[in-house]
């Protein structure tokens, strides 16, 4: 008798979701193989933080709670059927096809049990950011995204400063949503990539109330050059830099030395940034005698090249950085980095090269070849 | 299981009662006096307030506030969601005090709703508990407040109100007992009908003798060892001192109740 009642407990363990299939879990949890559980996203931001990086914290929606949700809204029975002799160049139909699934999703609400694990989630995450309801950002964490071959990127759907669980809710399914756009699903149907394999984690990472915000490479972006790490940046949240919304404010800084090298203002017209009044993040224009004042000072600059340089190193490889200077936290721990990708032009380009220096002739070649780049010799 | 009582420990909250003590081992028939049945129906708040999650965190903490209550079970359309308690109120309000912000302090009273605060799936006890599973889970968890369900439905909750009844009953607060506690000692068959003798024998009442365990941690020595701790009416205690340690008892505390003048 005993015995069966211990069954009985595992059983309802592993239904509200076990470390067999969690549905969720914390990014910490994650590190960078994990990109079939909780996408690319996430399981790099897992990778960050483990690495000693400073990240805001948050959590995932993995892609097994995706499955569920998926299943329970009866939506993967029914895309085929929907998308029956819809040709992706046919717009119209691809669009009003389009709107039919993604009203499906979204009009769905969660399980009971799953709505209680996220808003479960969510309240620990409050509490350990010692904000009640903590704004957060909700973004797509797709696993075929940023993937050679298959880019995705761009095609999911990112919100910001979410506050309470309803609109947490409600953009985690928008979220989903997003991967049956007209232009994914046509992208897809091009590409021969059958619906049904998509899968996708959403993440909800505490919201950097950034003064500051935007992009850095661990090289130059414009000839490649390794020796150097280039910063975008312009005020308010980083989607307007992300977006090319702005001609960003333009740094370059000596990897080794770390001396700013190059210091390019621009004239930053519009921000992104929150409404406190009614918590809602909202694009504005930049006041006039703030648009061109350099928004990154040169104290910060130093402090990400470094944290730039230490990312780069942990991954081994050239890296495309977001990140942002939180306005709430004192200098010196207020520069946290919220996504980090490997740089994908100038890396591809460097593979090719070291394809053909693997054919070179002589063994100077080759070494002379490696050294270009990049590659140590031993 | 559920619905049966756990065998009675000494340990436990079984107070012997002397008169009883051969009537039988039924933890239920020694306490079975009227309704006094020792399980979570009988101790519960009943009719509890409840508060669905739409409710704002503000109203929820002035329910908490003027009503003096630990906890409000959360119920949506006639289920169970959570439980939001008078700590996480307090613990919100404490950040948002903190931003100084106007903003935040406007969230917090305009926006903020119970559901985004609440605990989900919180631990219940059902209405036919024992409270001695309501104090071992509590124990267990850590936590001081319960909804009581019975049939899928809230019935009533337990909170510290309630344990507080549940142990000044046990312990007889308000009827001024004298007491004196007895060393750690193995019970053997005969050892309490023995201490109680040699109690009443020094002319006093006896009214429960609780035999207690160490606690779980409970350091080094016998783990079968008891404290035994007596409660008795009138006698002096000093007398009845003397007969247990001349008897060879350790007595390592004793308190002589203040006994009102009429009774």
């Amino acid at each position: 008798m005993a015995t069966a009642a211990k069954a009985t407990r595992i059983d309802t363990a592993s239904g509200a979701g076990s470390s067999a299939a969690p549905e969720l879990c914390w990014f910490e949890e994650v590190c960078k193989e994990d990109v079939a559980l909780v996408g690319g996203k996430c399981s790099s931001l897992g990778e960050l933080i483990n690495a000693g990086v400073r990240v805001p914290p948050g959590f995932a929606l993995t892609t097994h709670g995706y499955a569920r949700f998926m299943r329970e809204a009866g939506v993967s029975g029914k895309i085929p059927g929907m998308l029956d002799g819809v040709g992706h160049d046919d717009l119209d139909r691809l669009e009003t096809a389009s709107r039919e699934i993604r009203d499906l999703i979204e009009l769905h609400p969660f399980a009971w049990d799953l709505e209680d694990s996220i808003a479960e989630y969510y309240r620990k995450l409050s509490v350990r950011c010692m904000v009640p309801a903590v704004p957060v950002a909700v973004r797509s964490s797709a696993t075929a995204e940023d993937l050679p071959g298959a880019s995705f990127a761009g095609q999911q759907d990112t919100y910001l400063w979410i506050r309470g669980v309803d609109d947490l809710l409600h953009h985690a399914r928008r979220c989903i949503s997003s991967l049956f756009t007209a232009r994914a699903i046509a992208y897809r149907n091009r590409m021969g990539f059958p619906h049904e394999d998509v899968a996708l984690s959403v993440g909800f990472q505490k919201m950097a109330n950034s003064y500051t915000a935007g992009v850095m490479f661990t090289l130059h972006p414009a000839n490649g050059d390794r020796s150097v790490i280039a910063i975008d940046s312009n005020f308010g949240f980083g989607e307007s830099v992300v977006s090319g919304e702005v001609t960003p404010d333009h740094f370059v800084v000596n990897k080794i030395t770390l001396d700013i090298l190059e210091r390019t203002i621009c004239n930053k017209e519009i921000t992104y940034t929150v409404d406190l009044k009614t918590q809602k993040s909202v694009k504005v224009e930049t006041p006039f005698e703030r648009q061109t004042v350099q928004s990154l000072i040169d104290d910060e600059i130093i402090e990400l090249a470094r944290m730039g340089k230490a990312i780069e190193k942990h991954y081994g490889r050239q890296m495309d950085i977001e990140w942002a200077v939180d306005k709430d936290l004192p200098a010196g721990g207020n520069i946290f980095i919220l996504q980090a990708r490997p740089e994908t032009v100038w890396s591809e380009k460097r593979e090719k090269a070291a394809a053909v220096a693997g054919k070179a002739s002589s063994a100077m070649d080759y070494i002379l070849s490696s050294l270009l780049t990049g590659k140590k010799v031993t | 299981m559920g619905g049966r009582l756990p065998p009675l420990e000494k340990g436990g909250w079984g107070g012997f009662r002397r008169r009883s003590h051969s009537a039988g081992p039924s933890f239920l028939r020694i306490q079975s006096s009227e309704s006094n049945q020792v399980i979570v129906r009988n101790w519960m708040q009943h009719n509890p307030t409840l508060v669905d999650g739409d409710t704002l965190l503000s109203e929820a903490k002035r329910i908490l506030t003027e009503h003096n209550l630990q906890a409000l079970p959360v119920v949506d359309g006639g289920r169970l969601r959570g439980m939001v308690t008078r700590q996480h109120c307090l613990r919100a309000a404490h950040f948002v005090s903190r931003t100084q912000s106007a903003d935040e302090y406007s969230f917090f009273a305009n926006r903020l709703k119970v559901k985004d605060i609440m605990v989900r799936n919180p631990a219940t006890l059902s209405a036919t508990d024992t409270m001695e599973e309501c104090l071992r889970r509590g124990q267990e968890l850590g936590i001081g407040q319960f909804p009581v369900m019975d049939d899928g439905k809230v019935v009533g909750v337990i909170s510290s109100k309630e344990i507080f009844s549940l142990a000044a009953h046990f312990l007889g607060a308000w009827e001024r007992r004298s007491g004196i506690t007895l060393g750690p000692m193995t019970l053997k068959p005969g050892t309490i009908g023995r201490i109680a003798d040699l109690v009443e024998g020094a002319g006093a009442e006896v009214q429960a003798i609780y035999p207690i365990a160490r606690s779980e941690n409970g350091g080094d020595g016998n783990p079968h060892e008891r404290k035994v701790i007596i409660r008795f009416h009138a006698g002096e205690v000093r007398k009845v001192v003397a007969v247990l340690e001349a008897a060879g008892f350790r007595v390592i505390e004793s308190v002589e109740a203040h006994q009102p003048e009429h009774h």
